[in-house]
């Protein structure tokens, strides 16, 4: 098939990223998928020899399950406690009158460009043993020891809901904003209370935001690195630090890609059962 | 008609402290005069700054992450600004497929983008150098751009271009007199969103970073596995302020509310 | 040879053809309206001529050389869009500049020409304001004033009072028709508007399903539609199916009184008879083409409008100027006829 002139120049146009990004995103993608499948011997290295090895240990190994385990868990109590305050939240901007909403907005989404070791780090000092929160409730006489918040899930699920919470509200925010407000008028003037104008008209209106919200939360909360590895520690560990430690001390590349693999799988594998299930259904509406 | 109830303003006061106090802790602990993380009750001090302006690996990092962040942001935007142009306007053959593989980086988990620089950038000998860093960088930026800019473009009315073409302008006069005024605003937003993120990134830039070249993300992340103190939050309260200057040029120019929930915030 | 000639042009959208053959001949100085219904290739013929879209066949030549390969900006064609597709980021006389900027007109001159082309619009007061600060008859006008001051060979109006309420569009209709008689510029117009292309056109070509299926003055267009397509398009019409309406019309009379002999032109096809409502006239028992019951009235101001209900047929439309108070209250029986001369004979399709 010829080009003509009008189909070559936009194609000359997309050339820089496209090659760009052949040469350093899909070539690389695909090198980590061999190695994968290479192994790895103490004092020898990374040996190119094809096998399913590494899968095996990764399914089968109960260490490794334990680690897939933690992930989901992370991920999915993230997503439920961000949604129970995000969900929340977004309606009462939703109902803010004009400057404080725009304010407030910024207020909640705004930590969004904001160094997200530096909010991390923020935790670490809140949640430390000798830290804000323990002071507080010590002095208060809540407690006499210091209780350990820290290197576990639960510090793990506050430290990520505070760096996911714009990426719940967000979505919700912008699905209530296509609502027009005279439809809510237009509920009102039919005779529905308030709590069937939440219920009938605002909810349903939100759910694709909702939706998206958690799918959303859910997969950044499984793959995060700097949140788990700052507030998890040596103690509480999930896939995404699990990798970090096979390509940083342990030193066995071909494990560590298999694992990251499988984090790659689980990650887009979750999206696109998304966006079969429930997305195509709302799409006809929203 | 929609009101706000005490309760849900309870809640939302309750959120906003939750929000902001990972933050102010942080700028509090950097103004202690203890030599340990404490909040400053004992009084105020400046010494924590002043031992982090003395720390050379710390004005080391800076300014790696400085460099980094501007040539990611520009060769980003040099980059992906031709393509969005062309995916915006025109139909052609493969253009679906330049669009996903452009946006294609945003699902991959950040570890995994990791581990896969890190293999390619030590086969091919780059790793631990700040090209290969920008490099990285772009491949993670660069879909953030992309949607910006589309979103700029999408927003432009196609007649308009036509009309400057009708009246004679070459394809050159139309990119320079039309195209580039009217995004502008996109194109600087896109491009300090893309310092932003570049900035912040951590996930990646440690796998990329050797003992010489390390971002500032990368310094701090070590500061807190090994040997944290007070200077981490004076660093921390320094790219607060950073970034809040970079968000207020942001609302300047795009606004923030735009760039946040994808809609102009006065409409 | 025309001055712009468009040959069996096409235009495919991949297995869609959004114009199909269209042929038309404009002369220079000449102003012609593309007329028809939404989606029936008016601005695909358009964007064809300036360029912004390739012909999938056919040529466009302008004074005997083919542009088809020429790109747009090297046409020297005007466009004013539906939208005016101003430059937000430019004042009015920069917009208006714009062209002169890129044919490297010198500075002076080139001001001296944006003032003068602003004056015949009436802006030459709102040079320095940007697009946003106009209203839309302003901005129109800016539109206008941009695509004329390059003094382009042919001027193309995509609909370009659409956006206007009506008594706006009647003065801009009447400024763009004084303005390009002065100017003597070669124009196409494309609207969906029969009245406005009638009050300007010197030819209307009617379009339907990407072809032109009739080109003509405004009156002889009126008054001999050739398609019941047209006749129904180009004002309104009643239209009577002769062979269907034999029972209802009195066919015998309408020949004894000079008009066209029904028989002949029936055939294998049938035919149409199409009268304008404004043709129609009430008249006595004796003299009736045909009779029916007043089922609607509506005052239009100038004149009456009766819907009248005609066994065996339907609706027939009757519009009378209004000289005095109307007598025929809904309900009443009226007897209608016209003068022969007035009704146009339309070949059927034959169904
Ligand atoms: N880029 C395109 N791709 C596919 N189909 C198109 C495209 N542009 C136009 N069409 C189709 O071609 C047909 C003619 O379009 P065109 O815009 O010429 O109509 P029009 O006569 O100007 O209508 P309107 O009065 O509504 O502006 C329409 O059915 C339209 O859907
Ligand atoms: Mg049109």
């Amino acid at each position: 098939m010829s080009l003509s002139r009008a189909q070559a120049w936009p194609l000359l146009m997309c050339v820089p990223a496209v090659a760009l990004f052949a040469v350093f995103f899909l070539l690389p993608l695909a090198l980590v998928m061999m190695l994968s499948a290479y192994s790895f011997k103490a004092g020898v290295g990374i040996v190119p020899d094809l096998s399913w090895a590494n899968y095996a240990a990764v399914i089968f190994d109960g260490y490794y399950q334990q680690l897939f385990f933690n992930t989901l868990f992370i991920g999915v109590t993230t997503a439920l406690v961000t949604l129970l305050l995000g969900m929340p939240e977004a309606y009462v901007l939703y109902r803010m009158r004009s400057p404080w909403r725009t304010i407030f907005l910024l207020v909640i989404l705004g930590p969004l460009l904001i160094s997200l070791v530096v909010r991390t780090l923020g935790w670490l000092i809140l949640l430390g043993n000798q830290g804000v929160l323990n002071s507080a409730l010590m002095a208060a006489g809540v407690t006499e020891d210091p209780i350990r918040f820290l290197y576990s899930a639960p510090a793990i699920v506050i430290g990520l809901t505070h760096v996911l919470l714009p990426f719940m509200v967000i979505p919700i925010w912008t699905s209530l904003q296509k609502q027009k407000s005279s439809v809510v008028h237009a509920a009102f003037s039919l005779g529905a209370s308030r709590r069937q104008v939440f219920f009938r008209i605002i909810l349903p209106t939100a759910l694709p935001g909702i939706l998206s919200g958690t799918m959303v939360v859910f997969s950044l909360a499984a793959s995060a690195f700097a949140t788990p590895a700052i507030l998890g520690g040596r103690r509480f560990k999930v896939v995404s630090t699990a990798v970090y430690d096979e390509f940083m001390s342990t030193l066995n590349w071909p494990l560590g890609a298999t694992i990251a693999l499988f984090l790659l799988i689980i990650s887009l594998g979750s999206l696109m059962l998304y966006n079969r299930l429930i997305e195509r259904r709302i799409q006809r509406w929203a | 008609m929609l009101r706000n109830t005490p309760l849900s303003l309870a809640f939302h006061t309750a959120l906003v402290t939750f929000v902001m106090a990972p933050l102010i802790t942080v700028s509090l602990v950097a103004f202690t005069a203890e030599s340990y993380l404490a909040l400053p009750w004992s009084g105020l001090s400046l010494r924590w700054f002043r031992s982090v302006f003395a720390d050379r690996e710390f004005l080391a990092s800076a300014w790696v992450s400085i460099q980094v962040a501007v040539f990611t942001a520009t060769l980003g935007v040099a980059l992906a600004l031709p393509a969005v142009l062309a995916i915006g306007r025109y139909q052609f053959p493969g253009r679906d497929a330049v669009n996903a593989l452009l946006l294609a980086p945003i699902p991959v988990p950040g570890i995994v983008l990791g581990v896969t620089f890190l293999r390619f950038m030590t086969q091919i000998g780059w790793n631990g150098t700040v090209a290969a860093m920008i490099v990285c960088h772009l491949i993670v930026t660069i879909p953030f751009v992309v949607r910006i800019l589309l979103a700029a473009i999408v927003g432009l009315d196609k007649s308009i271009p036509q009309a400057a073409q009708s009246l004679g302008a070459s394809r050159l006069a139309v990119f320079r007199r039309i195209t580039l005024p009217m995004l502008a605003s996109g194109i600087s937003g896109a491009w300090i969103m893309a310092f932003l993120l570049s900035f912040d990134e951590l996930t990646v830039a440690i796998f990329v970073a050797s003992t010489s070249v390390k971002t500032l993300p990368v310094w701090l992340f070590e500061k807190i596995s090994w040997g944290l103190d007070p200077s981490a939050c004076a660093a921390s309260v320094l790219i607060i302020a950073g970034t809040f200057l970079a968000m207020l040029i942001l609302d300047r120019i795009y606004g923030l509310e735009r760039l946040l929930v994808g809609k102009s915030a006065e409409s | 040879m025309a001055f712009l000639e468009l040959d069996g042009l096409v235009k495919h959208f991949s297995s869609f053809v959004a114009v199909d053959g269209l042929s038309l001949s404009v002369e220079r100085g000449e102003f012609v309206s593309l007329l028809g219904p939404s989606g029936c290739g008016k601005t695909t013929t358009l964007h064809m001529i300036a360029g912004f879209q390739e012909p999938s066949a056919g040529s466009i030549s302008v004074d005997g050389v083919d542009i088809v390969d020429v790109p747009v900006n090297k046409r020297d064609i005007g466009i004013v869009f539906q939208n005016y597709a101003l430059f937000p980021h430019m004042t009015v006389a920069d917009n208006v500049g714009f062209g002169l900027d890129m044919r490297r007109v010198p500075k002076a001159t080139r001001d001296a020409r944006v003032r003068r082309a602003l004056e015949q619009v009436h802006l030459e007061t709102l040079a320095g304001r940007y697009p946003k600060e106009l209203s839309g008859g302003q901005q129109q006008r800016v539109a206008l004033a941009r695509a004329l001051v390059i003094e382009p060979k042919i001027l193309l109006l995509d609909e370009p009072l659409s956006n206007l309420d009506a008594k706006l569009r009647e003065d801009m209709q009447i400024e763009l028709k004084l303005l390009q008689r002065e100017l003597g510029i070669t124009t196409i117009l494309v609207t969906h508007d029969q009245n406005e292309a009638m009050a300007l056109s010197d030819r209307i070509a009617v379009m339907h399903g990407g072809r032109i299926v009739q080109l003509d003055a405004p009156y002889q267009g009126y008054e001999r539609p050739e398609t019941p397509f047209v006749a129904g398009f180009l004002g309104k019409a009643n239209l009577f199916d002769i062979a269907a309406s034999s029972g209802a019309i009195d066919w015998s009379r309408i020949a004894q009184s000079g008009g066209p002999d029904v028989s002949a032109a029936l055939g294998e096809r049938g035919a149409l008879l199409c009268v304008r409502p404004e043709k129609m006239a009430f008249c006595g028992p004796e003299e009736a083409y045909l009779s029916g019951v007043v089922a609607t009235r509506i005052f239009l101001g100038a004149s009456w409008l009766y819907q009248i209900k005609v066994a065996q047929f339907g609706t027939v439309l009757v519009a009378e100027q209004n000289r005095s108070a109307s007598d025929k209250v809904e309900g009443s029986a009226v007897h209608l006829r016209w003068e022969p001369g007035h009704a146009a004979l339309i070949p059927g399709d034959g169904q």
